[in-house]
């Protein structure tokens, strides 16, 4: 009785085609969040929205890997992902088809393809999470060049920068100075005891719990710190003098996949996904995600974006620089 | 003539069995295959993943023995629920009550690291050396133990006469912990180390080409591997007593401090979901926002249910005509062996399996069951084992097929090992991160998985519910795979 109920089951999954409503959606974005998103879009259309998520520890690295293990039969729509930089690699490798959303028409150009490869939307930026128990606000580094100093030596934590935003950071560096400077930086990290941790997650919880003093991390981790009421407080870097650095700011990218299966259910959703009333519903969560439409209300708890500094970035430089910064982390941290 | 007509009914009978292993192991060998062609490892987080895996072995032991031989030698109140609810412990992986324990309130700031992530999984799988060590106190002979009472110290009845008698307990515990912890990943990710089981399953996951996971599968295949081997002989002599009649020991009243002693698991599992209850009530309108949907609750019970019956049926099925032959022995090694692989490792042989002749790719389930296949037949044997061999040899004078005379005389009386199996590969299928995350297709999701992304960056009373939800969905799951084989088998007697 099993062996059959057990085939049953097997087969009916495997035949379980998903109707042509459908937008298959690989996502990187936070399960909690990208939720509300495929909610409000069910609600609104009617149509289904069935995604797969990457695991903390692999993020966006594994989808985007995933994809393009899948190039010659492409099973995803959509790539919705959190993360600039390893999105538009795939642009490089053919894996974008051009659409370009009407819904994204207000959004500033430079967070937009000319040729609607990808379409920016609901940005974040790369902020410092200090313990209050354990750093005084005139301690608080100004710069991440800071963070080499003794003060920090082994009291500093970072995510794995072969994944997730971190990634993005360090690319983005890797963009903005070269090769050999961001690389001397990295070894100077490795060298003050940087920690390592799994996640931005990880490293939020290891600020949060005092196991280290700071850590940088994207602000909707840190905001998720401050409604919990944790003992810290959030400091964006490299904002003041004219030639400072900025914060990294990274907006998600959505991507209409070359070959997906079903193009007109992919359409629709990423013209829901990159409109204003997508970017509300993330700037209102607990995202805190910073909307690129102008006139939609920022997060509550953080600067409006205007008064934030971004690194000025070519993100298609930052996505082309990834290689190298692998290469360097594989070297200097071992990872 | 009667040798060859011999040889070719165990060959015909050993037959079902050879098949069905060799296909749960038809993953690891294509991927063993594909490290002959290219034969390259990596051994960078090896010595990590064995240093992670011996020191929660060794903590697990040292409690889970401790607590067992109390368990097995003293009259405690209550001995029976504290010995079900420190089992509980297993109904979910050390991560699941390690993220409870950080929202108990409980300073956990400074814990982290390799040996700290150590202690605390081999706190969490205590519980196998300790449903071990008990299970061995029952083989202890009674004349020997009472012997020993009467003429030795407590310290040196322990050490020259109780040690010594539940060694095979101890060592197969030590073993089995070893290798669910080299199979590990969750822990190592939370404490902020390397094994070779993360690195595996990063790296698969950063590139999706199983070539690219080989070099350090292989040294991982190795580890465990050599760990089943050792695990057989102590497991075995367990399982499958020598002689039987005048064993047990008569338990003694115990102290005060031995009694709470058996408090400390269920106390772990206790505080644990309380921290989850406690980070669900800090906001209770978070309920409302929970992520879980019907379908995944379904899900996420009905596949280990499914698992372990399917498991439990194909090891019997497999297992029955054998059970008389030298052969048996051998065929429960493998299966031994086959469990000593990690799920995530057979999802990735699987996959590669798929991708080599272009099939779709397989369901989470099939990575499970051909893990735990060989459980139901260890678990058989040991039971079939303990059966008087003139019982069955008398019910062959009632005039019924073999089938049906197994169907009414064997299996009832197998019938709770069986159960035990089924539970055990409900929980291991309920537990996994791994496996799912590689497997499952767009649109599907199991409670695990999900607790373990909202555990990312959730809100702490969406992880507290969710926590609770996948405690109470684990239980439930392990409660269904334990009725069904039940209901057949008892109904039986």
């Amino acid at each position: 009785l099993c062996l059959p109920a057990f085939l049953g089951v097997a087969c009916w999954r495997g035949a379980g085609t998903p109707s042509t409503d459908a937008a298959i959606v690989y996502c990187s974005a936070d399960k909690e969040f990208a939720e509300q998103i495929f909610q409000a879009y069910e609600a609104r259309s009617g149509r289904k929205v069935l995604a797969l998520y990457d695991t903390e520890e692999t993020k966006t690295a594994g989808l985007t890997a995933r994809l393009v293990a899948e190039k010659a039969s492409p099973k995803a729509d959509v790539l919705w992902s959190s993360d600039t930089s390893r999105a538009l690699a795939l642009v490089d490798q053919g894996l974008a088809a051009p659409y370009t959303p009407s819904t994204a028409e207000a959004t500033p150009a430079r967070y937009r393809d000319p040729n609607g490869r990808w379409t920016g939307f609901a940005a974040r930026i790369r902020v410092l999470l200090y313990n209050t128990d354990r750093v005084k606000p005139s301690e608080v580094p100004r710069s991440i060049v800071d963070l080499t100093t003794q003060r920090w030596k082994g009291r500093f934590a970072i995510s794995n920068p072969h994944f997730g935003t971190m990634s993005f950071h360090a690319a983005a560096l890797f963009a903005r100075w070269g090769d050999a400077k961001a690389t001397a930086f990295l070894q100077s990290l490795r060298d003050n005891g940087a920690v390592i941790a799994a996640g931005n997650s990880d490293v939020k919880d290891r600020v949060s719990d005092g196991r280290v003093d700071v850590g940088l991390m994207d602000e909707d981790d840190a905001v998720v710190a401050l409604r919990d009421k944790r003992p810290v407080a959030i400091a964006i870097l490299d904002q003041q003098g004219d030639a400072a650095l900025g914060t990294p700011l990274m907006p998600n990218v959505a991507m209409l996949v070359a070959g997906a299966p079903h193009p007109d259910a992919a359409k629709l959703f990423i013209d829901f996904l990159v409109s204003a009333d997508a970017e509300r519903i993330l700037a209102d969560s607990d995202a805190a995600q910073y909307p690129l439409h102008p006139g939609v209300p920022g997060p509550s708890l953080l600067p409006p974006l205007d008064r934030v500094r971004a690194m000025d970035v070519d993100y298609l430089e930052v996505a082309r620089r990834l290689p190298q910064m692998d290469a360097a982390v594989r070297t200097i941290f071992g990872l | 003539v009667n040798d060859r007509h011999h040889a070719a009914r165990t060959l015909w009978h050993t037959t079902p069995m050879v098949i069905l292993l060799s296909t749960a192991a038809l993953p690891i060998a294509f991927v063993i295959s594909r490290f002959a062609v290219r034969p390259e490892v990596d051994v960078s987080s090896l010595h990590q993943a064995l240093v992670f895996a011996v020191l929660g072995a060794a903590v697990a032991t040292l409690i889970g023995g401790t607590l067992g031989g109390l368990a097995g030698t003293l009259e405690i109140p209550g001995r029976r629920w504290l010995v079900a609810l420190s089992a509980a412990l297993l109904a979910a992986p050390p991560a699941f009550w390690w993220i409870g324990f950080t929202r108990a309130g409980v300073t956990t700031s400074t814990v982290s690291g390799l040996v700290a992530g150590a202690a605390v999984a081999g706190l969490m799988l205590a519980p196998i050396s300790l449903l071990l060590a008990l299970a061995a106190t029952r083989e202890i002979p009674a004349n020997a133990f009472e012997a020993a009472r009467v003429s030795l110290g407590p310290a040196r009845r322990v050490w020259s006469v109780l040690i010594p008698l539940l060694r095979p307990a101890l060592g197969s515990g030590f073993l089995m912990t070893a290798i669910i912890l080299l199979g590990e990943s969750e822990i190592p990710f939370l404490f902020g180390f390397r094994t070779s089981m993360t690195d595996v399953v990063t790296r698969f996951s950063q590139t999706f080409d199983v070539g690219a996971a080989v070099p350090t599968v292989v040294p991982l295949l190795g580890a465990v591997l050599t760990a089943g081997l050792l695990a057989i002989r102590p497991l075995f002599a367990l399982l499958l007593p020598h002689s039987r009649g005048g064993r047990g020991i008569n338990r003694k009243r115990a102290t005060a401090a031995a009694s709470t002693a058996m408090y400390l698991l269920p106390g772990i599992a206790g505080l644990s979901l309380s921290g989850y209850a406690r980070a669900a009530l800090s906001a209770p309108p978070l309920w409302r926002r929970l992520p879980v949907d019907g379908s995944t609750l379904v899900s996420s019970i009905a596949e280990p249910v499914l698992c372990a019956w399917v498991a439990v049926a194909l090891g019997v099925a497999a297992a029955l005509p054998v059970r008389r032959s030298a052969a048996v022995r051998g065929l429960a090694m493998a299966g031994l062996l086959v469990f000593a692989i990690p799920a995530a490792l057979m999802g990735i042989g699987w996959i590669a399996l798929g991708e080599a002749f272009a099939a779709p790719r397989v369901p989470p389930a099939f990575a499970f069951v051909s893990r735990v296949i060989g459980l139901p037949v260890v678990a058989f044997l040991g039971a079939y084992a303990r059966l008087p061999a003139s019982l069955e040899d008398a019910a062959r004078l009632v005039a019924i097929s073999p089938w049906r005379r197994a169907w009414t005389f064997v299996l009832p009386l197998v019938g709770p090992s069986l159960v035990a199996a089924s539970a055990l590969i409900a929980a291991l299928t309920f537990a996994d991160r791994d496996v799912s995350s590689m497997l499952l297709q767009p649109g599907e999701s199991r409670l695990m998985l999900n607790l373990y992304l909202a555990s990312a960056n959730a809100p702490a009373a969406v992880i507290g519910s969710m926590g609770l939800v996948v405690f109470a969905a684990g239980g439930a799951a392990i409660a269904l795979s334990v009725v069904g084989p039940s209901a057949v088998w008892f109904r039986r007697q």
